[in-house]
């Protein structure tokens, strides 16, 4: 029995993944409670106080292979934003996250009817030269992004002008910077050339690998907020329900689904690994009572 | 339900074909997984290039030289020419010019910055609670202590110009203790992300499934699994037949 199990083909294990992932999804079932962690109340309760007006500019900063952790927590932002009738400034610094991001706004556009283009949201659309782009709207929004996506001049967009008439003409005049990243370009050249030239209030949502990264940028307060992976969605979504319950539309959406399937993964894979080390030192142990037993 | 237009149905059976082509990879290595690999690599060098192009150099490169309102864009042009100067073995050397161009622009941009925000501001941020009395600070003062030690014992372990020894040897194995805590969450983490990406190809695989897109993931799960089958068979007979 415990030679059968040391030469365990892996794929069952696959396969016993891939059930416990399939399984949760098709019958949805709430396993844990979603604890919210203090970088997501960060940015929860900075959207929360903005005055309703306020513009907010929101850079979606990854493509098609993080959707999946990543797509939960840009929609609940926006959500909350947009309930607060905050006006978004959308842009990416990856040319595979145009369609994406198209798409996103287009299910808010679906969501909240009453949003007017160019005035309650713009899309600027992909600016190549990734920190350098930073760099230069810290200096100038318009001239980094003369047009918009649809070649509209970005001076013109009813959406760069403040509730007190004032115009937006640099990173530092927007209430609030978001950057959902999946890597470089992202949150750290946010930091980097963003934040730290510019002084301007910052927060963002990375992939769960690269979150401990930008932990010290959170602890350091160059970020008020943090968000990570799926779960980070998850805990936004929560705060979402809880506040504003059947107000906000979707509140509770994928992030709320995919984080009790990551729980019944885990459960299994810690599982396997508690298993695989009693099999391991059990084989030991055979080994050297059998190797004692011959001497 | 309505069935979705027909452009949107292709896209659909397409992604279902290619995340299970993909995901036949963990069965094992097979024609199916290089067509799907083959696909997302040149699907991928095209949609950028693309991109890339119409986004950035037809706008702010070739049209601002055709219609003369930016002519300083001749500069980046040349530079851009002599990258590719590369492939010509005569004319190489000239590529040299761009990149020392380019090490030169981006060292400037990130050299002064990354050091105050990645090195001045994290270090002062390290110090600070510990100072604060009015406990004005995102770090409350005990985990402040711990990312203190584990600062400075962390460092301990990389500073080579002493020997390990004593106290120093003491501190630098903490450090390791520091590390392997936090080699020990990156991969917890990372491997919650991998996860997260298996949850979006199940959600997608299970919501296609349905008759709104003509059962797609059932017919190409069943349609994968018996070229698998049959191409399982005949490999097994080549090889009894080689040996």
């Amino acid at each position: 029995m415990l030679d059968r199990l040391l030469k365990l083909d892996r794929r069952w294990i696959f396969l016993c993944i891939a059930v416990a992932t399939a399984l949760p999804l098709i019958f949805p079932f709430s396993l844990v409670r979603v604890e919210v962690t203090d970088p997501t109340r960060g940015i929860f309760d900075t959207i929360d106080t903005l005055p309703a007006g306020s513009v907010i500019l929101f850079s979606n900063d990854y493509d098609p292979g993080s959707a999946a952790e990543l797509r939960p927590m840009t929609l609940a932002i926006l959500r909350h934003a947009f309930h607060r009738k905050q006006r978004v400034v959308v842009m990416t610094l990856w040319p595979g996250g145009l369609a994406l991001t198209q798409d996103i706004l287009q299910q808010m556009t679906v969501e909240f009817p009453h949003l007017r283009k160019n005035e309650d949201w713009a899309f600027l659309g992909y600016n190549a030269g990734q920190q350098a782009a930073i760099a230069n709207m810290v200096r100038n929004l318009t001239e980094t992004y003369p047009k918009d996506r649809d070649g509209m001049d970005t001076a013109s967009l009813p959406i760069l002008v403040k509730a007190d008439g004032r115009k937006i003409e640099s990173l530092k005049d927007f209430a609030y910077v978001v950057s959902i990243s999946a890597g470089d370009p992202g949150l750290e050249q946010w930091v980097i050339y963003g934040q730290g030239e510019s002084g301007c209030l910052l927060g963002g949502g990375s992939t769960a690998v690269s979150i401990t990264q930008y932990l010290s940028y959170f602890q350091a307060k160059q970020m008020n907020g943090l968000l990570g992976g799926l779960r980070g969605g998850a805990e936004y979504e929560r705060l979402l329900k809880d506040k504003y319950g059947t107000e906000v539309k979707n509140a509770e959406g994928k992030g709320s689904v995919g984080v009790q399937v990551l729980s019944v993964d885990h459960f299994l894979i810690i599982a396997f690994i508690l298993f695989s080390n009693v099999i391991y030192f059990a084989s030991k142990l055979r080994t050297a009572a059998s190797t004692g037993a011959e001497r | 339900m309505e069935p979705p237009p027909l452009s949107d149905l292709i896209g659909v059976w397409v992604s279902v074909a290619c995340t299970l082509f993909l995901l036949s990879f963990l069965y094992r290595d097979n024609p199916l997984y290089k067509v799907g690999e083959n696909l997302f690599v040149g699907v991928s060098m095209g949609y950028y290039a693309i991109r890339y192009y119409y986004d950035t150099i037809h706008p702010k490169l070739t049209m601002e030289l055709w219609n003369g309102t930016d002519r300083w864009m001749i500069v980046p042009a040349i530079m851009t020419v002599l990258l590719f100067m590369r492939f010509i073995k005569p004319l190489a050397w000239t590529s040299r010019y761009a990149y020392a161009a380019l090490m030169g622009i981006v060292s400037g941009l990130a050299i002064p910055r990354f050091v105050t925000s990645n090195l001045m501001t994290p270090m002062s941020a390290t110090v600070k609670p510990l100072l604060t009395v009015s406990g004005d600070s995102t770090v409350p003062m005990y985990p402040a202590i711990i990312i203190l030690i584990g600062v400075v014992t962390v460092l301990t372990y990389f500073f080579y110009s002493i020997e390990h020894k004593g106290p120093v040897k003491w501190l630098a194995t903490a450090g390791i203790y520091f590390l392997m805590v936090s080699f020990g969450t990156s991969f917890g983490l990372t491997v919650m992300g991998r996860v997260s990406l298996l949850i979006g190809r199940c959600d997608d695989l299970i919501m296609y499934a349905g008759g709104r897109y003509f059962y797609a993931t059932p017919i190409l799960l069943a349609g994968t699994a018996l070229v698998l089958l049959l191409w399982d068979r005949h490999d097994s007979r080549k090889q009894a037949a080689k040996a």
